[in-house]
């Protein structure tokens, strides 16, 4: 074993930290970025060479390469499989030839990669068989990836030439994987609540400078078999033309009586508000025992009930348990968010989700933390009498010392350990199916950026749990060329095409209104796959062996990050007990860098200051680079706007 | 300790804030003084330097009222020596600095009026911009009278359609109806739209529902319920309307709104006045009401109370 594994052990040049973290998914981000700012020494490694984990972003390219890489998953190591992972994938693509209209209908090819579950169940000889098809594929993606660059150098070429002879026809509309690389991907897509734990939380941690939003602009409600805006505002209730003077009244009263509850515009102090919103609900949980016998109480008209419990409430996953208290403060958040940022609640990232745990680990980066991108951990060594983490030994085959090391199940899975001291977490498993499909207009009766939440049951009555859909046509895509992306998400009940594949059809063909509704969009380019997601239930294996195991991040179907960033706190404070959590930074106007050494404590203050400066512009530069290349492009379009 | 980072205080940063501040007073201070002595010396002789030196303190201080008659006056003394083509650039140049006052002080009584008081000497005042500008500020304060205000003194001296201008309060109160402004707009133009009586009628009636939405939505605002009274008003004006009709309709429909609110005084309110209107209803059952009403609202207890000579 030690023959074979490299043995760099030069390779940082320091080798002892007090925190090393695995993976960088939000909660490992959250967690690097608050223990950096409270002074920690941190190295994050992540196997990929993205961030975010499940919570990342990627080109069309990029994507297409890593769901293909799943599909050989299969065939290799349990150690490969850390996030983003998935299964049962498939890759529909027309190819569309963009000269001639003619042609374009004649040459309308499907590619379609066999699933893995046909590949578990077939024989070594098949297996041979789809190795190589895979292997072909990914040969293609390598053209594909290769005529980018190509088309991209002539264009260069011809933009002198376009200018001089104006005689010259339009230039050809550019395909797809031309514009491959301006699209910007969520594995699991997710919105904000304008005054959610994560906004409040990247305004007091100051995060907020690396990250932009853009207001979505509608949610809506799938019913009777289209999309109906939720009316969420006084003044959205006052036009809206679905519901009746009487139910208008209804959903008003119901919205009035939770702000009631929370005691909203009301001058008390949060304190006192707090109070009395427990006292309220302690007093309504003698007569409801769920939020939705507390909602069944009002004895709304079915229309207005799933209006209530589908769109004002985005938590959806066992909607018989959820408590009162969860349920009205999932409405209270959504009510308090309204009229924020924008006349719709929720915010969007500009650039995708995967700028998000960026932005934290940008933070910690700021603070003197290292980052290494395509590296992992390959084992960890205990203390023989104490039982504690004494160092990690790191893909590069250097043992790094450390006190803590904290990462995530599947991660956990990869690494080996003297004695098996490691010991297995309790975790509960979701599995969510999701579509992502390119198409060539907007969903008819959406808004360019919609969130639409289709109830069980409603597509065909079949569908047995929640479907979200968040449809992005001005962000997230390239600036004006006709495409948009849509992200359905479902916890599977079976591989991702078999959950969602009729609801897809259903909404992309959409139902007229009028004569004057544009037609229905076409798909240019789609994939299903599942993902699987491990949340630990509880964080206590920090006292045995001060190794932390924290939940893989992503939250496919409800909104917000508020039990992310509360299991990123708890794991702070094991580690830094009584010490704020990601603490605001200071303008960089106030903070003094050098100042007349007193005494000799100062001295060395200085000195630490000084390297942290010098980190924090490598650091700077460092990301701007990676991050420059993927966003310049999209800054450009944005100023054309 | 590693990690924490050397911070001004507020102390020092309040201090640092004082000190400009200090600053900025002593120079104002300087700025009146200079223009003080300048009127001192023309004597009501006005000329290039009085509204440069007026305009430079009007920018420190655009809410400083004197300054702006000031300017008033020179430039009616000089439609008596410059000629006409002179006269029209100063109003331009004009227009374009209440521009900016106007933005950084949006509710001004004096910048609004010498807005209006240049704007009518001009020989061709962009009404369209002047519009545009209500339209901004009212993007930042919907409820903002003066630029409403404003919008209204256009109306009346510009060719801009009235109907851009009812499209337009539908908008704002579909925005948020809780506006007495962008009602009162339409109560201004509806009459002048719809001239002739059948015309205002069938307006008056879409009206009525357009209302119903609002009080449904939020029957505590009284916004809508005022406009309510004004379509009553309205229609009782309208020869032939048989608009006795009309409100006992409006009657039985904001019965069925008391049945879910029953304390909210707004409806009940509109009802004992449409049974006024409509007369032959029992005296008591009125009186009941306005007792109703005293218990519901004991503030205005007196006006209720001036009621019962109505019936």
């Amino acid at each position: 074993m030690e023959e074979e594994r490299k043995n760099n052990s030069n390779w940082l040049e320091n080798d002892k930290f007090d925190c090393v973290i695995l993976g960088t998914g939000l909660i490992e981000s959250l967690v690097a970025g608050a223990l950096a700012r409270a002074g920690k020494s941190v190295l994050h490694f992540d196997k990929k060479v993205v961030y975010g984990g499940f919570e990342s972003s990627f080109n069309l390219g990029q994507l297409t390469t890593i769901l293909q890489e799943s599909n050989t998953n299969v065939l290799l190591d349990k150690k490969d499989l850390v996030p983003p992972y998935f299964e049962n994938v498939v890759i529909n693509k027309a190819v569309q030839t963009a000269s001639l209209k003619e042609e374009e209908n004649q040459i309308k090819q499907e590619e379609t990669i066999s699933t893995t579950t046909e590949n578990k169940e077939e024989d070594k000889k098949e297996k041979v068989e789809t190795t190589t098809t895979t292997a072909a594929t990914t040969m293609t993606t390598e053209n594909i990836n290769n005529n980018d660059e190509n088309v991209n150098d002539n264009n260069n070429n011809n933009e002198p030439e376009v200018l001089q002879v104006i005689d010259v026809p339009l230039a050809k509309e550019k395909t797809l994987e031309e514009l491959g690389r301006l699209f910007s991907i969520d594995i699991s897509p997710t919105l904000l609540y304008g005054r959610g734990a994560l906004v409040k939380l990247l305004i007091s941690s100051s995060a907020s400078r690396y990250l932009e939003f853009k207001s979505l602009d509608q949610n809506y409600l799938f019913a009777n078999g289209k999309v109906h805006e939720i009316p969420s505002t006084k003044g959205s209730i006052f036009k809206d033309s679905t519901f009746s003077l009487k139910e208008k009244r209804l959903i008003m009263k119901f919205m009035e009586s939770i702000r009631d509850l929370k005691k909203e515009g009301s001058d008390l102090d949060d304190s006192k508000k707090e109070e009395h919103f427990k006292q309220s609900i302690a007093e309504l949980g003698k007569q409801y025992k769920n939020f939705i016998d507390y909602i069944k109480s009002y004895k709304f008209t079915e229309l207005v009930e799933s209006f209530i419990l589908y769109g004002l409430s985005l938590i959806h996953e066992d909607l018989d348990s959820i408590p009162l208290e969860t349920g009205i403060e999932s409405v209270s958040l959504y009510t308090s968010s309204l009229l924020v940022y924008g006349v719709s609640p929720f915010l969007v990232p500009y650039y995708g989700v995967g700028d998000i745990p960026q932005a934290f680990c940008r933070l910690c980066a700021v603070f003197g933390g290292s980052y290494v991108l395509g590296r992992s951990v390959d084992s960890i060594q205990f203390n023989q009498e104490t039982g504690k983490v004494e160092s990690i030994i790191c893909s590069e085959g250097q043992t790094i010392k450390t006190n803590h090391f904290i990462t995530s199940p599947k991660y956990l899975n990869t690494i080996s350990s003297q004695n098996n001291l490691i010991q297995p977490q309790k975790t509960i498993r979701k599995t969510y199916s999701r579509f992502i499909g390119i198409i060539d207009s907007k969903i008819i009766g959406t808004q360019n950026e919609s969130f639409i939440t289709i109830p069980p049951k409603s597509i065909n009555g079949k569908n047995k749990n929640v479907i979200n859909i968040l449809q992005l046509s001005s962000i997230c895509v390239p600036y004006n060329k006709n495409k948009v992306l849509v992200h359905f998400t479902t916890l599977a009940e079976s591989t991702a095409e078999n959950d969602l594949k009729e609801c897809v059809e259903q909404i992309l063909k959409g139902k007229k209104d009028s004569e004057k509704d544009s037609a229905s969009p076409s798909l240019l380019w789609s994939t299903y796959f599942n993902y699987s997601v491990d949340f630990v239930e509880t964080i206590n294996q920090e006292k045995d062996n001060n190794i932390v195991v924290c939940s893989d991040s992503p939250n496919g179907q409800t909104v917000d990050f508020e039990y992310h960033i509360s299991q990123a706190k708890k794991i702070f404070e094991t580690i830094c007990p009584g010490q704020i959590f990601l603490e605001k930074v200071p303008d960089a106007d106030d903070i003094i860098h050098f100042e007349e050494p007193e005494t000799t404590e100062t001295t060395t203050d200085n000195k630490e200051t000084e390297t942290e400066q010098k980190v924090e512009t490598e650091q700077e530069q460092k990301i701007e680079t990676e991050e420059e290349n993927e966003k310049e492009q999209k800054i450009e379009t944005e100023k054309k706007e | 300790m590693h990690g924490v980072l050397k911070v001004r205080t507020s102390e020092e940063k309040a201090k640092a804030q004082r000190l400009k501040e200090l600053e900025k007073i002593e120079s104002y201070n300087k700025l009146v003084k200079s223009f003080e002595e300048l009127r001192e010396k023309e004597n009501g002789r006005y000329n290039e330097v009085s509204l440069s030196v007026s305009k430079s303190l009007l920018i420190e201080n655009p809410e400083y009222y004197t300054i702006w008659n000031y300017r008033r006056s020179a430039i009616l003394q000089f439609t008596e020596t410059k000629e006409n083509s002179e006269l029209q650039v100063i109003y331009q140049n004009e227009m374009k600095f209440l521009e900016e006052c106007i933005q950084r002080y949006t509710k001004s009584y004096w910048i609004w009026f010498h807005r209006q008081w240049i704007a009518l000497r001009m020989d061709q005042c962009d009404w369209e911009r002047e519009m545009k500008l209500c339209t901004k500020l009212l993007n930042f304060d919907l409820r903002n009278f003066h630029c409403w205000g404003h919008r209204r003194f256009i109306l009346k001296h510009s060719n801009i359609k009235l109907e851009d201008e009812l499209k337009y309060t539908t908008e704002k109160v579909e925005q948020n109806f809780s506006n007495y402004s962008a009602w009162h707009q339409r109560s201004c133009i509806l009459p002048k739209i719809y001239k002739e009586p059948e015309q205002l009628l069938e307006k008056i009636l879409e009206e009525f529902e357009l209302v119903r939405n609002a009080v449904y939505t939020e029957p505590k605002d009284s916004s809508s319920w005022i406009y309510h009274k004004w379509l009553v008003a309205t229609l009782k004006s309208i020869p032939n309307s048989n608009h006795i009709e009309v409100l006992k309709n409006e009657l039985t429909q904001i019965y069925d709104l008391i049945e879910l609110e029953p304390d909210c005084k707004w409806p009940i309110y509109t009802t004992l006045l449409l049974k006024i209107e409509i007369g032959g209803f029992d005296k008591q059952e009125l009186l009941e009401t306005i007792s109703q009403l005293v218990k519901l609202d004991p503030d205005h207890k007196n006006y209720y109370k001036s009621l019962e000579t109505k019936i």
